[in-house]
């Protein structure tokens, strides 16, 4: 049972570490936390699902749902953020804004789905297992796996070496100087929205998928990881978010195994302190971050 | 809408003021005030919709006499503790008014409780919460406590399957879910039943991968699951993915008693033990005959929550002829009818209704199982 | 050809007036000193010129083009680079990352300025091409960030006290590169406490006194003139 439950923290963590990734790339752009971001993946999940019963082709919904994610994260920086980026101590102004935003997205999908727990159809996607090792792995496991793998390593390649990938470092380490420098840091902070939007959408539909449930509120567990993953791995590192994305859902996968039900929270945040403790500034700290210092 | 109907308050009060002079034919006001929109609207608008088709059958077959008729108003709660004082403030100052036949549930029915106490004016709540009964005499509840309920499955479990060690999954941020998993563990364990594992899920949960596969590759014979019907159909789908023996018996409360159960679980759910009052299509004359009725006027199949609506209806239609025969049409005659309503025929649990000394109803319940996609009744 | 044309630039920083109609010009191909007193307002005539701040009124024209109501990143773009005080190099990102964010402000104009010949100014860049910047010394930092305003094809270099922090060896060697480039063809308004420096390697200068031009002429005139030095720049 040992390794089947790792799998199962595996892939689940392989989901947090899509979900972190958006928001940790806002926190180290931005330096603000986006508590929307958590509405945005909860939306993708309900774009999917509505596109899906509405006859349009699984991938395509997924596609649809993307993009619509996508540009809900550029409008939650145009209404939330942009008129408070500008200026001094945003942080709290911002966050409370974005909890705002946080709330209408909610609000509208209860609305929209009357409160009821919606599932993709029977069917959506083909239930298969396969016997690997003596391991019990569904085909969804292995795509999200990969899909995770590849899209993880995709974001990672166009910060690292592609020309976008550097004036979205060069913004979030200095604006100003970046400016100086003829990067347009409105058009970066679009971008890095849409891209965290999306991937945050795409997480909706995966979780929606893999765990049979779209609702409203499916987004608070998830921004509650996502807050716990961005601590341990560092703030505003990708890498740090990726790897305490995997330890966070091997650990409560194994927490939920072998230790009294009722202890997960108290073991994720035991992790948390202890992670704090021997490393203050989270496992990949501010050394390699994306951005680390504070917003200036 | 056709129930609507309101009448004129001048031939109302004379009917009050002529109660029991019998060649006058009389009106019997009934106000059924339930969550048709909001948060309990899928049991509030289910058991109006059930309510309105009872007492209109009940009218036509001249149930109430010669002439009497029952006049009835649908009104909405709207899941809404201040619309819900506000109504039921203004019901009461309309004397006409017997009883109101609601609100549906939660701090809503207390707060109409409250009010009805306050104002003697007999509300018969939707809840099966014993705190609107304790409030004071004026208020009802229509559905059964736990109390009742769960001995039904935990005796399934215990002596009808013989199950002898139980997986338990309940909900962990909800108090009334865990005061109903409480109340099973402690009568399995009385009836010698060994509980290997209990875990808490959170209400907002999905990811259940980790917990399947600890029940799938544990050491029991059954698995009981203690959450809400789409929340427990999507924990049996990951069961079965996790590999749990098809053979493992899984049961529920009445939470799992809704079509949604069947339709978010699909093939997984099948041959799941739950308990319910209703029976989709009826398991007796008078159940079936209400259910061809409620899908021919409504066009879709019955629920447990209209089947309850039909049944509440019968025994306040009872208690108002009782009333008016004892020459006390008041709303304490109503009251104290209500209160004494013993075997009142109705559609749901074993058919037959009955307040006790202390004003709790009992129907008794139905174990069910879900066969080829339809609850039916589990074998004894 | 006039590169830049400032005309009674007014600009206030929270109701403290920091420049009080301001006008100068720098010709293409020459290097002019800004020089004055800390406080004078300096810094925010080169950030006014960048857009960084907004003017108040007067008017800026760069190269024929009024730059009023353009974004900071479009003025870089449009060949007019800041050198800010204190260097600014991106911390987190190697030396060459940093000369490569440089390539943005040149969007598609063409340029004499290459990686090579940045190289080839300050050979330390490439001897230390993938090291992480910020933890350069104060002088690297320094040609790193004039090597990385190069990468962007400036058609006017400003520079905001490029000497701050730097030993006299170190200045040197950057005064050096300055004046080759200027050599070269690249006209530079170089801002500079340190008026010796500045004077020395520029040939006209302003003297800027509480955000007033306070004198304006040849620079080795004005480095002879010791009333004005001791009465604007207190050295």
């Amino acid at each position: 049972m040992l390794s089947q439950q790792i799998l199962n923290g595996l892939v689940s963590g392989s989901v947090y570490a899509l979900f972190s990734l958006g928001f940790t790339l806002i926190f180290g752009v931005q330096k603000l936390l986006n508590f929307a971001h958590g509405a945005t993946f909860m939306a993708g999940a309900f774009i999917a699902y509505y596109c899906t019963i509405s006859g349009l082709p699984f991938l395509l919904a997924i596609g649809f749902s993307m993009l619509a994610t996508g540009l809900i994260a550029i409008l939650i920086d145009l209404i939330a953020f942009r008129t408070l980026r500008n200026r001094g101590n945003a942080e709290f102004p911002a966050l409370v804004s974005s909890i705002g935003v946080d709330l209408i997205l909610v609000s509208i999908a209860q609305q929209v789905s009357k409160t009821q727990v919606l599932n993709f159809p029977f069917g959506t996607f083909p239930i298969k297992f396969y016997d690997l090792f003596g391991l019990r792995i569904s085909l969804l496991q292995i795509v999200i796996l990969a899909v995770v793998a590849v899209l993880v390593a995709a974001l990672i390649f166009y910060l690292r070496k592609t020309t976008f990938g550097r004036q979205v470092r060069a913004v979030a380490t200095n604006e100003r100087a970046a400016a100086l420098l003829g990067v347009n840091a409105q058009s970066v902070y679009l971008q890095t929205f849409f891209i965290a939007g999306a991937l945050a959408g795409l997480a909706g539909v995966l979780i929606g998928l893999l765990f049979n449930s779209i609702q409203f509120l499916m987004g608070e567990p998830y921004m509650l990881r996502a807050f716990v993953v961005v601590v341990i791995g560092g703030l505003g590192s990708v890498q740090g978010a990726i790897v305490a994305s995997l330890l966070l859902g091997v650990t409560q996968s194994l927490a939920v195994a072998y230790l009294p039900s009722g202890l997960t929270d108290a073991i994720i945040f035991g992790l948390l302190f202890l992670v704090l403790l021997v490393r203050p500034n989270g496992l990949f700290g501010d050394i390699n971050a994306v951005a680390g210092g504070t917003r200036q | 809408m056709k129930f609507k109907t309101l009448m004129l308050s001048a031939t109302s009060a004379a009917a009050v003021t002529l109660a029991g002079v019998a060649a006058h034919a009389e009106d019997y006001k009934v106000v059924i005030l339930q969550s048709l929109t909001g948060g309990a609207a899928f049991i509030g608008k289910n058991v109006a919709d059930g309510a309105v088709l009872a007492a209109e059958e009940l009218n036509e077959k001249g149930f109430f006499g010669e002439g009497n008729q029952m006049v009835f108003s649908v009104e909405d709660d709207a899941t809404d503790r201040t619309q819900t004082l506000s109504l039921i403030t203004r019901l009461a100052a309309d004397e006409d008014v017997l009883m109101v036949m609601g609100p549906t549930s939660g701090s809503v029915a207390m707060a109409g409780a409250n009010v009805a106490n306050e104002r003697e004016f007999p509300v018969m709540t939707t809840t099966n919460s014993m705190e609107v009964v304790e409030n004071g005499p004026w208020s009802f509840i229509m559905t059964q406590p736990a109390s009742i309920t769960m001995p039904f499955i935990a005796d399934y479990t215990a002596e009808t399957l013989g199950l002898e060690r139980c997986a338990i999954i309940g909900v962990k941020d909800n108090e009334a879910y865990v005061a109903l998993q409480r109340m099973y563990e402690s009568l399995i364990t009385e009836a010698g039943v060994e509980i290997v594992s209990q875990d808490g899920v959170a209400l907002a949960d999905s990811d259940f991968s980790a917990l399947a596969t600890k029940i799938a590759t544990s050491d029991q014979d059954c698995v009981f699951i203690g959450t809400p019907a789409a929340q427990g159909a999507n924990i049996i789908l990951q069961l079965k993915q996790a590999g749990l023996d098809p053979s493992t018996p899984i049961l529920g409360h009445n939470a799992f008693a809704s079509p949604t159960f069947i339709e978010k679980g699909g093939a997984a759910v099948e041959d799941v033990y739950l308990i319910g009052a209703w029976v989709p299509g009826g398991d007796d004359d008078f159940s079936s005959a209400f259910a061809e009725s409620f899908e021919a006027k409504m066009g879709f199949p019955a629920d447990e929550w209209n089947a309850m609506g039909y049944s509440g209806m019968q025994v306040v239609a009872h208690a108002v002829r009782d009333a008016a025969e004892a020459g006390n049409l008041t709303r304490d005659g109503v009251r104290q009818a209500l209160g004494e309503q013993k075997d009142i025929p109705v559609v749901v649990g074993t058919h037959t209704y009955s307040y006790d000394e202390e004003r709790v109803p009992y129907f008794g319940m139905k174990v069910l199982q879900v066969k080829d996609g339809a609850f039916t009744v589990a074998p004894e | 050809m006039t590169t830049l044309t400032i005309s009674d630039l007014h600009v206030s920083y929270g109701g403290v007036k920091a420049l009080r109609g301001v006008s100068m010009h720098v010709e293409q191909g020459e290097m002019v000193a800004l020089i004055g007193s800390n406080g004078a307002g300096k810094s925010t005539l080169l950030n006014a010129l960048s857009n960084v701040v907004k003017r108040k009124s007067g008017e800026i024209v760069f190269e024929g083009r009024e730059t009023k109501g353009m974004s900071p990143h479009s003025v870089s773009r449009a060949g007019l680079l800041h050198v800010p005080e204190g260097r600014q190099v991106l911390g987190d990102m190697s030396v060459y990352e940093n000369l490569q964010v440089g390539l943005i402000a040149r969007g598609k104009r063409n340029t004499i300025y290459t990686l090579d010949h940045v190289y080839e100014l300050f050979p330390v860049l490439e001897e230390r091409r993938d090291q992480i910047a910020g933890t350069l010394s104060g002088g690297q930092q320094q040609m790193l960030a004039i090597g990385r305003a190069l990468m962007g094809g400036p058609h006017l270099l400003l520079l905001d006290e490029p000497s701050l922090g730097l030993s006299p060896l170190i200045t040197d060697q950057v005064f050096d590169a300055l004046k080759k480039l200027n050599a070269e063809g690249l006209t530079v308004l170089l801002v500079e406490q340190n008026a010796h420096r500045a004077l020395e390697a520029t040939s006209r200068a302003y003297v800027l006194d509480r955000g007033q031009i306070a004198f304006e002429g040849a620079s080795e005139e004005l480095a002879g003139n010791q009333a004005v030095i001791d009465s604007y720049l207190g050295a």
